[in-house]
């Protein structure tokens, strides 16, 4: 008699807990933090980790992640990352954010941690639109998309042109390793991973500030299924906002 | 260091925040009192700290936050346009209930205002500034000398009551110099642990720094608990100088560099056969409500000085509770008043009582 | 609650509500908890309805389309996803379970075989 045993393949990370998760169904966080979660468990980094959870969507962050955590004032997350970076310098500090926290009201915290060349890696999560709110214009919707603060659509004349924060910040020294993935799709997925974990070998090796920007689906806000909402996010939001990476580490890729 | 060396106010509050154990220091530079952050970028290396010049206000207080909850003695200073930028994030640390230390070197406002001392910030610090019901630990020093014991006292201070501590000093006591000595001295000994700090989730349950409560039964809580701790304050930590108060026919109150000047008035109206006293709150958060409750079962004449339209004076009316006349003289915008001017509404406010 | 239903196939069971998904008759369809595994199976994975929001990104990746939205409500008020793979037509490949923003899938591969056939 043939015994067959099933292994299991894949499965929850350690660092992701066992709780499910307040998001809408198809939402992209979703996905970013078992990345994240995957990512810090490969690397066995979880006992030295620290994040920091923004205002947005995913201000929850930290019942999510069995990690040490800060929740942090709306945009103020690269801040509160430097000065505990600073404390601890051999423990690895990361931030997740939205496009408001990042793009937004922080934009100035933001740029001065990649001035600095913080040694923090941030996630940024580009949904073109601000979540918890309810749907409102973010720095990064794309023109002509409706929002509840653009009825008819973003026109430049009034809110001017959506930000590329990660060709942005690829400008400054201190920027160590820039990337924009997506997750919309299984390839995008695999590959977003894959920028997670370089972002955060980044910070380990020292070499200064690390961005991973993740297109994500917002099919709530965007008044589309998950389905419809993960195919926006190929056919619109990559035409603007290009995959890539935009600063490399010197040491090489 | 026991030798007496001559410094300025803000070089001393520095120097004396390294004593105390400060080892992170995050601000952006504004005047009066740059001399701190440049005395920190000196000092902080040496003592293998960190001195970091943060691109605004803004981003120092959430440095701080970020330090702070990490476990270290932090510390930032600005001046009053500055200390406005900070309220968010200090009401942040508060309701986190993380310690720290800020230094407000308060300049004449509103707005940009002016660069010369004022006393117009007693409001934010002491009654709120930030959103939210929580309070900070206000200490005001009036010589470079009592800067140094505060700033060395606001640190053990923050850590036992797991809150943000205010030294509020203006120009004057910032740019002066004056001799001081370095005493290491704690009046707080046996400080708790600090278990809740982030460092790492090794061989323990992660910690969290959190602010949000949605549930407000949760929330209420939380206010009460911090409340609680206040009144612990309030009943162990109010600090007041009585100065010549036993046989005064006229009281003075003042904070800071006016005190100093009233002082002096004193003096001289002594001389002149008029006995007035000083009352000189040196906590205004815990305020010392109970020494101008005292000092109206005996007198019925207070007058309140201050670099302001009059902010302390709602206070000292709070603790006469109506048993005394509380007058108010005051300069704004970078005036500062003389003693001849104190004299003068001494010597007006006694004539009416004949 | 109209739109998913009509861009995924359904289940055709005779039965419509219960409380874990889980179909209490029996029915000529095997659920995807269903343990019985038979020597083809090289894979199969689980959908757990306690996580499950019905999304349907794992009905979309799924390269051999094993996936479905069931005709079912989980105690959450959401129709789950459900593997159909009477055929054992699953490799394994966890592309649904890469795409499961709820982390509601796990994945299971044959190990090793023991005994002769």
């Amino acid at each position: 008699m043939e015994t067959v045993t099933m292994e299991r393949a894949f499965g929850r990370p350690r660092t992701l807990r066992p709780i499910v998760t307040h998001y809408c169904p198809g939402c992209g966080h979703g996905i970013i933090h078992r990345l994240v979660a995957e990512v810090v468990d490969e690397l066995g980094i979880r006992e030295r980790t620290i994040g920091v959870a923004p205002v947005g969507c995913s201000v929850f962050l930290y019942n999510y992640l069995d990690l040490d955590m800060y929740e942090a004032a709306h945009g103020r997350a690269p801040a509160i990352a430097t000065g505990c970076k600073r404390v601890h310098p051999d423990l690895v500090v990361f931030t997740y954010q939205g496009d408001g926290d990042l793009a937004a009201i922080g934009t100035a915290e933001t740029v001065h941690a990649a001035v600095r060349g913080e040694k923090i890696t941030t996630i940024f999560v580009n949904n073109a639109i601000y979540g918890m709110t309810g749907g409102q214009m973010a720095p990064t919707t794309l023109l002509g998309q409706k929002t509840t603060t653009t009825p008819k659509g973003r026109i430049v004349e009034r809110a001017g042109y959506p930000i590329r924060m990660s060709e942005l910040l690829a400008t400054l020294d201190g920027a160590a390793y820039i990337t924009r993935v997506a997750v919309s799709s299984t390839k995008y997925v695999v590959q977003a991973k894959r920028a997670i974990r370089k972002a955060f070998e980044t910070q380990l090796k020292g070499l200064g500030f690390s961005l991973v920007e993740v297109l994500s689906q917002c099919p709530t806000d965007w008044h589309m299924t998950p389905a419809e909402a993960t195919k926006w996010v190929e056919e619109k939001m990559m035409a603007y906002y290009p995959l890539g990476e935009f600063k490399i580490p010197k040491e090489g890729s | 260091m026991t030798e007496k060396l001559f410094m300025t106010g803000n070089e001393a509050i520095a120097e004396a925040a390294i004593q105390a154990g400060c080892r992170y220091y995050f601000g952006y530079p504004i005047t009066p009192q740059n001399e701190i952050p440049e005395y920190m970028s000196r000092r902080l290396p040496e003592v293998n700290g960190t001195f970091l010049q943060a691109e605004s206000e803004v981003a120092s207080i959430y440095m701080v936050f970020g330090a702070s909850g990490a476990g270290a003695r932090v510390m930032t200073s600005s001046s009053s346009p500055g200390i406005s930028l900070m309220q968010e994030g200090i009401s942040y640390i508060a309701a986190a209930e993380l310690p720290c230390v800020i230094v407000n070197i308060m300049r004449g406002g509103p707005g940009l205002g002016g660069i010369q001392p004022s006393q117009s910030d007693y409001f934010q610090a002491t009654k709120g500034g930030g959103h939210g019901d929580y309070h900070l630990l206000v200490l005001a020093p009036s010589t470079v000398q009592e800067a140094v014991s505060l700033t060395m006292d606001a640190f053990d201070l923050a850590d036992k009551y797991c809150n943000p501590v205010m030294i509020l000093g203006d120009g004057y006591i910032g740019q002066m110099m004056e001799p001081v000595v370095f005493e290491k001295s704690s009046s707080q000994p046996n400080l708790p642990a600090k278990n809740w700090a982030l460092t790492g989730a090794k061989g323990r349950k992660a910690n969290l720094i959190k602010t949000l409560n949605l549930d407000p039964v949760i929330l209420e809580q939380h206010n009460l608990k911090i409340h609680h701790k206040l009144q612990e304050a309030i009943k162990n930590e109010v600090r007041v100088e009585n100065y010549l108060t036993d046989d005064a026919e006229i009281i003075i109150a003042a904070y800071g560099t006016v005190a100093r000047i009233a002082k002096t008035a004193i003096q001289i109206l002594r001389k002149s056969g008029i006995k007035a006293g000083l009352i000189r709150p040196i906590s205004l958060y815990p305020f010392p409500y109970k020494a101008f409750e005292d000092i109206a079962e005996r007198v019925d004449k207070v007058l309140v000085v201050e670099m302001s339209l009059g902010q302390m004076i709602e206070d000292v009316k709070l603790g006469v509770c109506g048993r005394a006349n509380v007058y108010f003289y005051g300069r704004v915008g970078g005036m500062v008043p003389s003693y001849e001017e104190i004299i003068d509404e001494i010597e007006k406010l006694v004539k009416e009582a004949k | 609650m109209g739109f998913l239903r009509n861009t995924f196939p359904l289940a055709t069971l005779h039965h419509t509500f219960s409380t874990k998904g889980v179909a209490k008759e029996e029915n000529t369809l095997m659920t995807s908890a269903a343990k019985t595994e038979t020597k083809e199976k090289r894979a199969k994975i689980e959908i757990n309805e306690d996580y499950c929001k019905g999304c349907g990104l794992c009905i979309t990746a799924c390269p051999s389309h094993l996936i479905r939205i069931a005709n079912r409500v989980t105690a959450r008020g959401y129709y789950p996803a459900e593997c159909i793979d009477p055929e054992g037509k699953c490799t394994g490949c966890a592309v649904c379970a890469m795409m499961c923003p709820d982390v509601a899938i796990e994945v299971f591969k044959v190990k090793k075989t023991e005994g002769a056939k």
